[in-house]
């Protein structure tokens, strides 16, 4: 059978554009799904609310690109000369395969033709293995179907939600809810509704001026990084790690009984100094109290475990201001305390319920210390406004906060000394904060605050903090419709140190926790 | 117009010269290769190789084993043009002088030049228009050489004073170079027994004819080459170019002046030959290979800095051959 050499350079050359293609094709190909996957990577990340179908273009791309690279390819000729000399090299065939097409080319038949074509006719049997399959081309067709099963998966497979940043939950508040907004009297602006001002002092604020702090420290986002850090370690913290604790009855009850015993001393110290002066002869400069007293004085307040107003009374005792004698200072706390402590009458509380608030401490059932632990009634509904204070209005503030049933114990903005009637020491249960989000997007057994931030003259955030309080784990008193809670000072200073966080910084969160628990704990 | 008739007998009578010539010469196959190959390659070819080597017998051995004419002009200082050339001389026939035409030792077909660079450039010079052309010009006539014509010159490449390094435009016009190696022990004493015992070294008969050359001639020429080895030896040649992108660093380096494009016809003719005379139908890369450094070694000029750090071309040469990629 002669060798048909034009037949086999018909073969290589289709064989060579194939080749040729499939390569191009490839990289095309792997090239496509490479750009699939940023692009579908990017339409993720940027959270992009497209249908995974819309996405789909995205996946057709490396196949588009791999066909018009094929086609590309198999246009281009390849170079002959070369293509058969490489076969000569795989095949061993010196030269000759590539020189017999070269002879082949002259005009004139040469004299070496047929010994050319005799010597290479036999070595040509293998001569598909001279061309094989390209390195690019079995490294680019699995990295394009990698990349591509890659976007797929980006456009079907949904990415984990990450938390909000601190940023993002500033701007929630701004998106003021509905019902919110008729709630707020009219004509009057939102943010007199919300009053900031009574709140409290939030991270960062100085509490007496509400100026914020240096900027350099506070306003930087690495603080905000920090406290974010913070509030998420708070979040995740478990029942027994958590700053606040619940107490059990036999707390409550032991606080009780230590409250009414100091209570008592205080106030049996007061009526013998009201009898001493009672009995000391009217001379015409004031009386004052004698060393002993003082001395008495400066025991009990060490002793600690009195009402705030009347630990405030006891100081103002010991160092009496112009306007007042030492004669109506103890009148006036014996006056105070001393009915209360006598006192039987039942009083409504603050959420409608009888409730002892003179009986003596040591008496109050367990129930009353609780709520004077600062947990919030649950009828303090959303959005109210003042609801929460307590009956005389005053002392227990505005309530201004919308939110009562979220917030612990919201101080108010007079934390001043409480009538007697007063059943409630924290005032308002209304806290601070402004219009927060939807109730059915909080989670249960958080206590959220959130402020609105204001823009500064450098365009800077300024006192602008959003916290998100420890998981709390309710435990039920007397009553399982009233939790109590015990803040520990100490977890909330180690992880704020922890953290980084300046001291000045660690002094508002406990101002602001004694604030909201008047210093019970 | 040639038929495979003829390609049959050169190539036998070219294996019966090999036989002939390694009969007087011991050893130096490469050597009488070198030469055959420049005498089917119409090219010339420079011998180097210290004094007592064999190179004028070499020589003279091929001019007998063809039965050509052969001249040898021995180099020396005080050498004219005229005396390699010829020369016209009045001469008086009948009672009338005129100007007769003396043909000077380049008139031969084969010629030895004996010590090259001893003689001045002027004379050296005088060589180039027979190398190349294969004419001589004097006065106002130009003579055609008779061919075959090759010219075999040697130099010493030992002694450097009086001597003239051969200038760039003629040596470029030798098709190859061969150095002459120093025989082995064996060799030695095979030279020795040939030249002290019974009669001495006696010239071979004549085994080819001037015929017979250029019928070889012709068949080398229609040994075809593929054109990706045609590339292949342009790379090469450009390799040696020190500001080339083919270049090996070392070339760059060291080299001052390439290879000329003369270069490469020599090697792929030179190669053609080799493959003929080892009985291929077409150039090889080994017959590129076998012909590289001879068709090279004398048209790469050195820099000042190669020749103060002692680099020779040789190695040059080899870095080029492994630097320059056989496939494109």
């Amino acid at each position: 059978m002669p060798f048909d050499f034009s037949r086999f350079l018909t073969s290589v050359e289709a064989r060579a554009r194939s080749l040729r293609g499939l390569s191009i094709a490839s990289i095309a190909w792997a090239v496509g799904a490479a750009v699939s996957a940023i692009a579908m990577l990017t339409v993720r990340l940027l959270r992009f609310e497209l249908s995974p179908w819309l996405l789909l273009p995205f996946a057709a791309l490396p196949l588009l690109a791999a066909i018009v690279g094929y086609v590309v390819g198999r246009l281009r000729p390849p170079r002959m000369p070369f293509l058969l000399l490489r076969i000569d090299d795989t095949l061993g065939l010196d030269a000759r395969l590539s020189s017999l097409y070269e002879i082949r080319r002259r005009p004139t038949r040469s004299i070496f033709r047929a010994r050319l074509e005799a010597e290479v006719r036999d070595g040509l049997a293998r001569w598909r293995s001279a061309l094989p399959v390209d390195r690019r081309t079995k490294l680019g067709a699995p990295t394009g179907a990698v990349c591509l099963a890659l976007a797929l998966g980006l456009a079907f497979v949904p990415l984990p939600t990450p938390a909000p940043s601190p940023l993002e939950r500033l701007d929630a508040p701004h998106a003021v809810p509905a019902a919110e907004e008729q709630a707020a009297p009219t004509g009057t602006p939102h943010s007199n509704a919300t009053a900031p001002a009574e709140a409290p002092p939030p991270i960062g604020t100085d509490p007496e001026t509400g100026a914020g702090e240096d900027s350099a420290t506070l306003g930087t986002p690495d603080r905000d990084e920090t406290l974010d850090d913070v509030m998420r370690d708070l979040s995740g913290l478990s029942p027994d790690e958590a700053v606040l604790v619940p107490l059990s009855p036999e707390d409550l009850e032991e606080m009780a009984r230590a409250q009414g015993a100091a209570m008592r001393a205080a106030l049996d110290l007061l009526e013998r100094i009201q009898d001493r002066l009672e009995n000391t002869p009217p001379s015409e400069e004031p009386p004052r109290l004698t060393d002993e007293e003082l001395a008495d004085l400066q025991q009990q307040l060490d002793q600690g475990g009195l009402p705030p107003d009347l630990e405030q009374g006891l100081n103002e005792l010991m160092e009496p201001p112009p306007s007042r004698t030492v004669e109506e200072i103890v009148e006036d706390l014996i006056d105070r305390f001393g009915d209360e402590d006598g006192n039987e009458e039942e009083t409504s509380g603050r959420d409608g319920r009888p409730q002892s608030t003179a009986m003596p401490p040591d008496q109050q059932s367990i129930e009353d210390i609780a709520e004077e632990y600062g947990q919030p009634p649950e009828d303090a509904a959303p959005g109210t406004d003042g609801e929460g204070a307590g009956p005389d209005g005053e002392a227990g503030g505005d309530g201004s906060g919308a939110d009562g049933t979220e917030t612990l114990g919201g101080p108010s903005e007079d934390a001043g000394p409480r009538e007697i009637e007063d059943p409630d020491p924290f005032g308002g249960t209304g806290g601070p904060g402004g219009p927060l989000e939807e109730s059915t997007e909080r989670q249960p057994g958080f206590i959220r605050e959130e402020e609105a931030g204001k823009i500064g003259s450098e365009g800077d955030f300024v006192s602008e903090f959003v916290t998100e309080g420890v998981p709390i784990e309710v435990l039920t008193g007397t009553d399982a419709s009233e939790p109590s809670y015990r803040v520990r000072f100490d977890r909330i200073d180690s992880i704020l140190r922890a953290r980084g966080v300046p001291g000045s910084a660690i002094e508002i969160v406990r101002d602001y926790f004694n604030a909201i628990t008047e210093g019970e704990t | 117009m040639i038929n495979e008739r003829d390609v049959e007998v050169a190539q036998t009578v070219f294996h019966r010269l090999i036989s002939s010539m390694g009969g007087v010469i011991v050893g130096h196959e490469e050597i009488i290769r070198a030469a055959l190959i420049a005498l089917l390659c119409r090219g010339n070819l420079i011998l180097e190789g210290v004094p007592g080597l064999g190179k004028t017998l070499l020589v003279r051995t091929l001019a007998a084993c063809l039965g050509l004419k052969f001249s040898r002009i021995q180099f020396t200082p005080d050498l004219m043009p005229a005396d390699i050339v010829g020369t016209d001389l009045i001469t008086e026939e009948a009672g009338h002088r005129r100007f007769t035409f003396s043909p000077g030792p380049v008139f031969a077909n084969v010629v030895l030049a004996d010590e090259i660079n001893r003689a001045t450039p002027k004379t050296q010079s005088a060589l180039l228009e027979a190398m190349e052309e294969r004419t001589v010009t004097v006065g106002t006539n130009t003579y055609v050489l008779e061919e075959p014509y090759i010219v075999l010159a040697t130099q010493n490449p030992i002694e450097m004073e009086g001597t003239y390094p051969l200038p760039e435009a003629q040596i470029d016009r030798f098709l190859l170079k061969a150095t002459v190696r120093f025989p082995s022990l064996d060799e030695l004493v095979t030279i020795t027994a040939r030249n002290t015992e019974g009669e001495g070294i006696r010239l071979p008969e004549p085994t080819a004819t001037a015929e017979d050359i250029l019928t070889a001639r012709r068949v080398v020429r229609e040994i075809p080459i593929a054109e990706g080895l045609r590339e292949y030896v342009a790379r090469l040649l450009l390799a040696t170019h020190p500001s080339s992108q083919h270049a090996p660093p070392r070339v760059a380096e060291y080299v001052e002046y390439g290879a000329s494009p003369r270069a490469a016809l020599a090697l792929i003719n030179g190669a053609k030959a080799h493959a003929f005379l080892s009985d291929a139908v077409n150039v090889r890369r080994d017959d590129i290979h076998a012909l590289f450094r001879g068709a090279l070694t004398h048209r790469i000029v050195l820099n000042f800095k190669g020749e103060a750090e002692g680099v020779t071309i040789d190695e040059l040469l080899d870095d080029v051959w492994e630097h320059v990629p056989a496939a494109s």
